[in-house]
């Protein structure tokens, strides 16, 4: 998959379907077992020392949990300035100030520590710790599924406020449908470790054409949706230690053929940056 | 419309802390009709929980509870621990949010399904355990796993093992506290069918708390709204998605609309240290004078009821 300069691309899928992995195989917090990753041009796969650590200054991660990502012994103080001290850059109260503002947190917080923060402040420290150095790339791992609805809303407003003032990217992982709608350019759905279907977020919620896509979608629980019409997918998510043969979503899939037992679909693009594997989308286009 | 089955009239929680005297719920007013399914919906820490708890009796030593819970003519606030054992689980059953944490670890979970059927109907091991893969079936596990242990299934499985444990004494309300907030997407879709399918089935009221509005819809009749302790809204769900009163409720709905985001300034009330009037003016767009001096009082209009100087006479 590709990701443009200033654009927001959202992964989604169930939990297990290894979206949190893509997140952390490009900040190769996990070493990924073989494949390229390309930021800027450069496969981050081959640097080492120097050239990466800066590279790696550019790109940044929220987690998804608030709570156990921040150290419970350092003051927000010590917090937020964490990423300047173990790059060696200089920053001094302006810049503390200048963070704290654009987060939205006063600086009667800066002596206070992580229990004494709400939720939301929290993943607010967590949103001023990524954004300290100016990245170009934030992986968002559900930065806000943790949190109460209207704090939710405080923080992707604040997400979304980031990226129109910095232009950076968002790799934006969420099970939480209603909220990518929102957030995302361009959406990729993942299942059993595989981009089943991908594109723009407005093919993905009209036009999707992936079995797998259509039963997430009709699983949010969207006010005003006629309450009847849902297709509810059938048994667990097999295991990913025994994948089925074939289309790994076969064994759930309602709309299941012969083929799909056997077979790895192929990925086909039905328009423009619209692409599904699926073998009843190769059938008809 | 249906006889009522559960009313709470007037419950009020405050439990004793260290900081001081904690406001929880204030002049909770609530009625569950058969059949009926009501959702509570409100922010973490407005108290929503609570009253779940306070139904069933089930609050820790520290809370000063008053008011009444009428349930079949009886009030459950009156009743000694013994006669509320016959009631929990017989009468009214409760699901968790963490369906892992009610399990027991060591013990496989057909056995588990089984023992609340020995104790509370004093059936046989043999006549039990049939019954307990009758009521797996019921909710689609498959009875092959009876002698598997809870961590060998999964959060959407544990819930259905919860559901066949609250279902097993067929109960008229079944209290389902956040069923599916630690679910992803398909599990809670899932979930959510089964939890209607058995209700309907087996003429169950549901009494749902989330803070899930997608779920609301989904899954309920009518709804009540909860801020900072106190129901600010009851309404029928068509009503209240069509038309809120409440600015909270307004705001909740317009906070993720498809128009985008436009979160709800400020944050929730602290209950320790409560501010005159009414608990929600420091967030609300339409605060006057009054609002910030006299507490307002519930108004009832023919199906629902607001509690906001707005809609006072």
């Amino acid at each position: 998959m590709r990701l443009d300069k200033g654009e927001t691309l959202a992964i989604v899928g169930e939990s297990g379907c290894g979206k949190t992995v893509v997140g952390w195989s490009i900040l190769r917090l996990i070493e990924p077992t073989s494949g390229e990753i390309l930021f800027k041009g450069l496969n981050i796969m081959n640097l080492r020392g120097k050239r990466y650590g800066e590279l790696k200054r550019k790109m940044q991660i929220i987690f998804q949990n608030a709570d156990s990502s921040l150290d419970p012994r350092m003051s927000v103080r010590n917090l937020i300035t964490e990423p300047f001290r173990a790059n060696r850059i200089f920053f001094n109260g302006d810049t503390i100030r200048e963070l704290m503002e654009k987060v939205d947190l006063n600086e009667e917080l800066l002596e206070r520590y992580p229990h004494e923060l709400s939720g939301g402040q929290r993943q607010r420290i967590g949103v001023a710790r990524a954004i300290a150095l100016k990245p170009e790339l934030i992986v968002a791992d559900e930065p806000a599924s943790s949190l109460d609805f209207s704090v939710q809303a405080q923080i992707l407003y604040l997400l979304k406020k980031i990226q129109r003032d910095y232009g950076v990217s968002y790799l934006f992982i969420s099970h939480n449908l209603n909220i990518v709608r929102m957030m995302a350019d361009r959406i990729a759905v993942m299942n059993m470790g595989k981009i089943v279907e991908m594109g723009r977020t407005e093919d993905i919620f009209e036009r999707s054409a992936h079995p797998y896509t259509q039963a997430l979608l009709s699983a949010i629980p969207a006010i005003g949706s006629d309450r009847r019409k849902r297709i509810i997918l059938k048994g667990e998510m097999p295991s990913q230690s025994e994948i089925p043969k074939g289309c790994r979503f076969h064994t759930r899939c309602p709309l299941k053929k012969r083929i799909c037992e056997t077979t790895i679909p192929t990925t086909t693009e039905i328009s423009s940056g619209h692409c599904v594997s699926c073998h009843l989308v190769c059938d008809t286009g | 419309m249906a006889a009522s089955l559960l009313e709470i009239r007037d419950l009020n929680v405050k439990f004793r802390t260290d900081a001081g005297l904690v406001d929880a719920c204030n002049g909770i007013d609530l009625m569950i009709r058969e059949r009926e399914s009501l959702c509570l919906i409100g922010e973490s820490g407005c108290g929503k929980s609570v009253v779940a708890l306070a139904i069933l009796n089930l609050l820790p030593e520290n809370a000063i509870i008053s008011g009444e819970v009428i349930f079949k003519g009886r009030d459950l606030l009156n009743l000694n621990e013994k006669e509320m054992r016959g009631v929990r689980g017989n009468e009214i059953s409760m699901i968790f949010e963490q369906p892992g944490t009610c399990l027991n670890p060591v013990f496989p979970i057909g056995d588990q399904i089984a023992e609340a059927l020995r104790i509370h109907e004093h059936l046989r091991k043999n006549e039990a355990k049939e019954k307990a893969v009758e009521l797996m079936v019921h909710v689609g596990i498959s009875p092959q796993r009876y002698g598997e242990y809870p961590h060998q299934f999964s959060g959407g499985m544990q819930q259905r093992v919860m559901i066949a444990m609250a279902l097993a004494f067929r109960p008229s309300i079944i209290v389902a506290d956040e069923p599916t907030t630690s679910l992803d997407l398909i599990t809670q879709a899932q979930i959510l069918d089964l939890l209607k399918k058995v209700s309907q089935e087996n003429n169950i009221s549901l009494f749902l708390i989330t803070h899930d509005l997608g779920v609301v819809w989904e899954m309920c009749d009518s709804l009540a709204v909860m801020y900072a302790g106190e129901i600010v809204e009851r309404a029928p769900i068509y009503e209240f998605f069509h038309s809120p009163m409440h600015p909270y409720s307004k705001a909740l709905l317009g906070s993720i609309s498809k128009s985008g985001f436009h979160p709800i300034g400020g944050s929730v009330p602290n209950l320790t240290d409560l501010l005159d009037g009414c608990r929600f003016h420091p967030r609300c767009d339409k605060c006057s004078d009054i609002c910030k001096k006299l507490r307002p009082k519930m108004t009832y209009f023919s199906t629902r009821g607001v509690r906001c100087h707005h809609y006072s006479a």
